[in-house]
């Protein structure tokens, strides 16, 4: 039982610096590890709805409800594109700024991932 | 304005209650539940087929895709759950119902065009989702036995409470009148 406690802790910690390797997550000059988020959608919401992160984090998006959904930039600059249930997407934020998004398949679920330095 | 709002409730209430005693007088099984919402879901990707070949109107086709990928993304499961248990659902009669209604009502769109297409399509996906939603929540999910038809069902529900305000949403839009 403890062994396996200390397996998953093992396993989280090796998390940390796998996200840390991720294209995009050069500007990590804020001080500290890049971090990995996760968004959950659910009944049709982003949750949490608002995120702040650090530049050069990650967030990833995971879909639980039976509609797909979709994690788009307003802009354009990334897109998750059909999230089945279970399905998952990850994106970096090297600079600062406020990122608004929607899912594509139904605009009224909005969110916005806020990167604070 | 709150007792109007009871009263509108309690009409549809009793109209859907109304359309299931008709149908079926005893409580269905498992298996007739099963056949039932995929058959309704079925039946409402076939209306937005009909919708993506005849309007023109961006809201009404966006809204008709929608349908076609979340329909078909809850029947996928409720296959996987069929697959799964290895039984196979029963027809009866409220799906023989909801069959026979669904063709009548593809035959007087069909005939249709434009704005008269649109407002007929969105005012019968508005109506159509309120009944399904009534049967769903007040006979279906209480009715089934095994718990994994009570989850499909309860998480189907959210998906199609959100097409019943969207449908809503697309009714006022078309100015219909
Ligand atoms: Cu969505």
């Amino acid at each position: 039982m403890a062994r396996i406690a200390v397996t998953a802790l093992l396993a989280l910690l090796v998390a940390g610096p796998v996200s840390g390797g991720l294209p995009g997550s050069s500007g990590a000059a804020g001080g500290g590890a890049p971090r990995l988020h996760r968004v959950i959608i659910e009944d049709f919401a982003f949750r949490p709805q608002r995120l702040e992160v650090r530049p050069g984090d990650s967030v990833e998006w995971v879909n639980l409800d039976l509609a797909p959904h979709t994690a788009s930039d307003v802009d354009g600059a990334w897109d998750s594109g059909e999230l089945a249930r279970q399905a998952s997407f990850r994106a970096s934020f090297g600079a600062a700024g406020n990122f608004a998004y929607l899912c594509a398949f139904h605009p009224m679920m909005r969110g916005e991932i806020v990167v604070a330095p | 304005m709150p007792r109007r709002l009871l009263l509108t409730t309690v009409a549809v209430l009793s109209v859907a209650a109304a359309g299931c005693a008709s149908a079926d007088e005893k409580a269905m099984n498992d298996l007739e539940i099963a056949h039932s919402a995929y058959t309704a879901g079925n039946l409402d990707i076939r209306y937005a087929h009909l919708a993506l070949a005849l309007s023109e109107n961006e809201t009404v086709r966006d809204f008709a895709a929608t349908m076609i990928r979340d329909h078909s993304a809850v029947n996928d499961e409720a296959v996987a759950l069929i697959t799964k248990l290895k039984v196979t659902p029963q027809d009866n009669d409220l799906s023989r119902a909801l069959v026979k209604g669904a063709g009548q009502k593809r035959a007087e769109l069909v005939a249709l065009k434009g704005q008269a297409f649109d407002c007929a399509y969105a005012t019968n996906e508005l109506g159509y989702h309120q009944v399904v939603n009534q049967t769903v929540e007040g006979s279906f999910i209480p009715q089934a036995t095994v718990p994994e038809l009570k989850d499909l069902l309860s998480d189907a529900l959210v998906t199609f409470k959100v097409h019943e305000g969207h449908a809503e949403g697309m009714v006022a839009s078309l100015n219909c009148g």
